[in-house]
């Protein structure tokens, strides 16, 4: 999975190429974790993103909860399957989806 | 246009032409190298023939080290090329180029002796050692009785005898007597009438006759005779065999039996000796030295005069007059410039050339100072070289050089005649000439001035005799006469006279004529062509039996490689590759001598036998490899489906999968049993009278080789297509697919 | 009428025939059906012993053909054999064809052969055919020609060894009508076959030959409609499988995705589905079932897709302890895995090292 960020002041978009699964989850959480400090705005673009696991789930449930400490989080143009999954599991409610 | 049977016929006609073209051509062909000198040492580095195995190839190389030495199965072979010009000389034995004068063969002897040849019978080795005791005995018997010397005087004398002796007039109570012969060694053994005669075989029928035995001549190869020997093979051999020490070590001779001179053969002039010119027209130059020659030596003879060497050489080749004499070296100079210009030897004459001084103190000191230059000259290679450059082969391109005669002080008064080529002539307009060079260095190294003059030659004497010159130099012949009126000096050489011919070009024979005459002489004379259609008859059975022999086996050995019980068809088929593989890497021929020579060479078979016997085998060997091939070529389908409608494996080979194989089997198998016809030309190394030995036996004895060779080759060729047309037509009624309805529906209504 | 006891056919390598024991009456027309290199065509080549059988044995009518002593060849006239690639012999005429058998080895004399030969070739429809070559014809008249060949020799039984695989799509009505009418006729017939709809038509048993023998036998409706065995129903269902088996926490994860990947692309799976069973995986077996095995655990999951209905199905077999849906660890993955299933059923025991077995259906 590629991660590409851009930092604008303090609002970061980090988008996601590939899968987001069991064995690349690790990778984003090391991300994120390495670069949410004083961000205020975090927006996730899912255009790229083929494939969701629970892993990744996980990864993202904790993230909204360090931005909702911070200010806001976004995920942005997620598919259809991708979609259904956040409806499935409840993260729809969870998450704020664009 | 033409259809295709009228131009096979047309190619047919013109090939057989070709025989009648090149005896045209043949005078044309002048040797390497004419007998200039009658020495053997001018063959030193000339192609020089001898027979294989003979006395000659083993001495002569030793005596002639750097010529180059060809070896030929038999002497008609070796006059062969000497008549195509392929070697410049040969050697045999003085009897059998006698025989071949007498045949008509162009050629002479170079007159010194160098060898002397005995000759013997030969006994075969192991066999009964009490034969040749009989034989000496009859040879000693014969010898005093002077049976023997007739006999010599009949086959070694001038005349091809009339009169030969029968074999079958023996009675054979005391059994076989096994004779082996070559059969182109004329007079030992050849070919007449189709019956072998000759001395050794007149020989040996006296013997048979006397001691009871009935004799049976194998003819062979000179070399084959020689290892038939030593491997007991025959009981006696007889064919000019020379008795020669090396030749003692390993096999047994009879007494000798006739003894006479080797000599060198080369080519002479066809057919001529001085006796035809006994009552010619001869040219002379009046007066001269020839003249009183000529008239000696030819007394019944018209004599002609003309003023000059050159109107002989006019007249002679305008025919005119029918030759004239002349000496060597003058002749060589004049005949460089037409090819057709020849000699024939004069035994016992020759001149002496010098230059002529006058009978006075001067001439007197001349004459001294020139005999001691002459001694001088001899000694450092000078003269050679001199005479070389003026005698030889080729003409020099420019005149001597002046050498600067400033220094001299006294003139010397010479005399030159410009018509005497080689010793004095013109040259680029200058003096030029053995004699005008000689002259030069003598004067440098007497210190004289010459002052040359041209004039004739008589004159010059005649001014010798008034002191007007002092030398004539002209290359004039000493005679007695003229030593009366002028001093000589010591003649500076001495030539032979040869009396000189022109040969006419044979256009007369013409292509037509020598074709009648080359199918005579090949065909009817003295029914020829009887053997050479036992040697067809003789072809086609070897061929036939090896075919069908060859077949058998291959066939045979393919079913037994088939075998149900593995150990059979295994053992069967490692056999059959590792004898296919030897028999397709040697060589037919070989594989016939080795079965002749070596498996079968103590036991009696004869050649046919064994010729049936090895053909038999390499074709088999094909056979058996291509009819496992073919078979292997058919689809395996056709073997399941007729195991599956209930043919057991024997049905099946033989009604299913033969019959298909035959498709890819039979074109190769008819081309193969074809070649095998042109393949049987070998067997006559191993004594067997078939189509191509036949040939060669003719042509040995007619002394032409066109003509047998290329109507065998026609004859073969005949043969082989006859054959291949048969056999095409079998094909094509074995052919399945070409059936019509009436046969595939035999035996039934529709 | 046939019997076969315990037939075993090896070769160097491979054994296509381990153990085959049958009984075929008179009158069965048996459809031979399965994959390829399962021994289909050995078997009707060890009945009339083109091919030598290893082990076992064959009798025919109370004659044991794999005896040694015996006349293989008089029992093959009473049998035909009808080939894949005809095998006609192309040296002589079709009336050739037929006629040369009878005349050769059963004594018939030639007008008698012809009669009965032309009559053959009227019934195949081929009779103005009878002077023509083999390579004159199309396939389709070849193999009528090898059946009517065949048919000369009167046989008790004839053996068919793929009769149509060689055949252009157009040719092959016409071969297999008239083994239609042969088989109406009553005639005794074994047919090697991938025709699967004529392999119905036709036969009064059917047999699926996988694993070294006779796998499966029925009528033809117990066969295709309810295959009763595994391999059976794969290949009735055109199932195509993918074995995947865990042993260790280590395993080759992103590995086994992307062979789910290959082998969706492979049977063209479409993306949707490839993308459920790679959930179903991931779920089940990385977030829900691994992180509970104990030490040396085993863990196979198979995934079939039948071609035919277009449906893909994972079953995972697990040993150890039975997991608990309701903890909460496994809620979120659970949801996944239902979200990607049709259908979801969980086998608590079954035999042999694995305890559970989950059978989910994937949408």
């Amino acid at each position: 999975m590629t991660i590409e960020k851009k930092l604008t002041g303090t609002e970061l978009t980090i988008a996601l190429a590939g899968r987001l699964d069991t064995t690349t989850a690790p990778q984003l959480e090391n991300e994120l974790k390495a670069s949410l400090d004083g961000i205020e705005k975090l927006v996730l673009d899912f255009s790229s993103l083929d494939y969701l696991s629970s892993a990744g789930l996980r990864v993202l449930l904790s993230a909204q909860k360090t931005m909702n400490k911070q200010g806001a989080m976004v995920v942005r143009n997620v598919n259809e399957t991708i979609g259904e999954i956040f409806d499935v599991t409840g993260f729809c409610d969870i998450l704020t989806i664009e | 246009m033409l259809n295709r049977k009228t131009w096979m016929l047309l190619i047919l006609v013109a090939v057989l032409c070709f025989p009648g073209l090149p005896s045209a051509a043949r005078a044309d062909e002048a040797p390497a190298q004419e007998a200039w000198s009658t020495r053997i040492q001018d063959l030193a580095e000339d192609r020089i023939g001898v027979v294989t195995g003979g006395l000659q190839a083993i001495m002569l190389p030793a005596m002639l080290p750097n010529a180059q030495f060809i070896e030929f199965n038999t002497v008609s072979d070796a006059a062969m090329a000497l008549t195509l010009g392929k070697i410049d000389a040969f050697s045999t034995e003085e009897s059998v180029l006698r025989a071949m004068q007498r045949e008509g063969q162009a050629f002479v002897r170079i007159d010194e002796p160098f060898m002397v040849s005995e000759y013997g019978m030969l006994f075969g080795n192991d066999r009964d050692p009490a034969l040749r005791t009989e034989f000496n005995t009859f040879l000693a018997q014969i010898r005093e009785e002077g049976t023997l010397a007739a006999l010599q005087e009949k086959w070694f004398g001038d005349q091809e005898p009339t009169e030969i002796l029968q074999t079958n007039a023996l009675t054979g109570e005391n059994g076989p007597l096994l004779f082996a012969t070559s059969s182109g060694q004329k007079p030992f053994s050849f070919i007449k009438n189709g019956s072998f005669t000759g001395f050794d075989v007149e020989l040996m029928i006296l013997f048979a006759r006397q001691y009871g035995y009935r004799l049976e001549i194998v003819d062979t190869t000179f070399g084959s005779i020689l290892a038939g020997i030593e491997q007991g093979k025959y009981d006696m051999a007889g064919s000019g065999v020379t008795i020669t020490q090396e030749r003692q070590q390993t096999m047994q001779f009879s007494d000798p039996y006739y003894q006479e001179d080797v000599v060198m053969v080369v080519k002479g002039v066809v057919g001529r000796s001085l006796d035809d010119f006994q009552n010619a027209t001869l040219g002379v130059i009046d007066g001269s030295l020839y003249d009183g020659f000529s008239r000696a030596l030819f007394p019944d003879a018209q004599i002609a005069s003309y003023p000059s060497f050159n109107d002989l050489f006019q007249c002679v080749k305008q025919g005119k007059i029918d030759g004239f004499l002349l000496d060597i070296p003058n002749f060589s100079a004049v005949k460089r410039t037409d090819k057709n210009l020849s000699y024939i030897t004069v035994p016992g004459y020759s001149v002496e050339i010098g230059i002529a001084f006058g009978k006075n103190e001067k001439g007197e000191r001349l004459q001294a100072q020139m005999n001691e230059f002459l001694a001088h000259i001899r000694k450092d290679s000078t003269y050679d070289a001199l005479w070389a450059k003026w005698c030889g082969d080729t003409e020099p391109a420019q005149p001597p050089s002046v050498p600067d005669f400033s220094g001299s002080t006294e003139e010397l008064k010479i005399v030159l005649d410009l018509s005497r080529k080689p010793f004095v002539y013109l040259l680029n307009n200058e003096y030029a000439g053995f004699e005008v060079e000689l002259m030069y260095l003598f004067c440098e190294a007497y210190g004289y001035r010459p002052v040359f003059e041209s004039a004739q030659w008589t004159s010059g004497v005649a001014g010798l005799k008034e002191g007007r010159y002092d030398v004539v130099s002209c290359g004039i012949y000493m005679t007695e006469e003229r030593k009366e009126s002028v001093h000589f000096c010591d003649p500076y050489a001495v030539a032979d006279v040869i009396l000189v011919i022109y040969e006419q070009e044979a256009q007369a024979a013409g292509a037509w004529d020598s074709l009648k005459e080359s199918f005579e002489k090949t065909f009817i004379r003295e029914d020829r062509w009887k053997l050479i259609m036992e040697g067809v008859i003789n072809t086609l059975i070897i061929s036939c039996l090896a075919v069908l022999g060859g077949t058998a086996l291959g066939f045979g050995i393919y079913m037994l490689s088939r075998s149900r019980f593995f150990a059979i068809s295994a053992l069967t088929k490692a056999v059959a590759r590792v004898y296919a593989r030897l028999i397709a890497g040697t060589p037919t021929l070989v594989v016939l001598m080795i079965l002749f020579y070596v498996i079968f060479g103590k036991s009696d078979i004869s050649g046919m036998a064994v010729a049936i016997i090895g053909f038999a085998l390499t074709f088999g060997s094909f056979v058996y490899s291509h009819l496992r091939l073919s078979v292997e070529g058919v689809d395996r389908g056709q073997r399941e489906a007729a195991y599956a409608l209930g043919y057991t494996r024997n049905e099946t080979f033989f009604k299913i999968i033969l019959p298909q194989s035959m498709k890819a089997f039979l074109p190769t198998y008819t081309g193969e049993a074809v070649g095998l016809i042109k393949a049987t030309s070998v067997v006559g190394y191993i004594s067997v009278n078939d189509l191509t030995k036949m040939g060669d036996i003719i042509r040995s004895n007619t002394y032409e080789a066109l003509f047998p060779l290329i109507a065998v080759a026609v004859i073969y060729f005949m043969i082989t297509w006859g054959v291949a047309i048969l056999l095409g037509a079998l094909q094509k009624k074995l052919d399945s697919r070409r059936r019509r309805e009436k046969k595939i529906l035999k035996g039934v209504i529709r | 009428m046939i019997r076969i006891h315990h037939l075993k056919k090896a070769y160097p390598n491979a054994t296509p025939l381990q153990d085959v024991c049958t009984e075929i009456r008179q009158g069965d027309v048996i459809s031979i059906i399965g994959p390829s290199g399962t021994g289909k065509s050995t078997l009707i080549r060890c009945i009339n012993m083109l091919e030598t059988p290893t082990a076992g044995e064959i009798w025919v009518k109370d004659q044991c053909i794999t005896d040694k002593k015996c006349d293989i060849s008089k029992v093959r006239r009473k049998m035909g054999m009808v080939f894949q690639s005809f095998n006609l012999f192309p040296h002589l005429t079709v009336i050739e064809n037929i006629m040369k058998a009878p005349v050769d080895l059963l004594g018939k004399t030639r007008q008698q052969a012809y009669d009965q030969g032309m009559q053959l070739l009227r019934t195949v429809g081929l009779a103005d055919k009878a002077l023509n070559y083999p390579d004159n014809l199309s396939g389709g008249q070849k193999q009528r020609v090898a059946i009517a060949r065949t048919l000369a020799m009167e046989p008790e039984i004839i053996l068919f060894d793929e009769p149509t695989s060689a055949l252009d799509p157009t040719m092959v009505g016409e071969v297999q009508s008239v083994i239609r009418d042969l088989a109406k006729k009553g005639l005794t017939m074994m047919i090697v076959t991938h025709e699967m709809s004529f392999a119905r038509e036709i036969a009064n048993r059917v047999f699926y030959m996988d694993a070294g023998g006779i796998y499966e036998e029925g009528t033809p409706d117990e066969i295709f409609d309810h295959p009763k065995r595994e391999k059976t129903i794969r290949f009735i269902r055109q199932l195509k499988v993918h074995e995947a088996c865990i042993t260790s926490r280590d395993f080759d994860f992103i590995g086994l995705m992307s062979e789910l990947e290959e082998f969706g692309r492979k049977h063209q799976i479409s993306q949707k589905t490839i993308y459920r069973m790679q959930t179903v995986f991931e779920e089940m077996c990385m977030q829900i079932l691994l992180p509970q095995m104990a030490e040396g655990f085993h863990l196979t999951v198979t995934t079939s897709y039948s071609q035919k209905e277009e449906k893909a199905a994972m079953q995972i077999r697990y040993s150890g302890k039975a997991f608990d849906p309701a903890d909460e660890n496994n809620i979120l993955p659970m949801k996944l895995v239902e979200n990607a299933a049709e259908r979801i059923e969980y086998l608590p025991i079954q035999e042999d090292a694995f305890n559970n077995q989950i059978n989910i259906t994937v949408k």
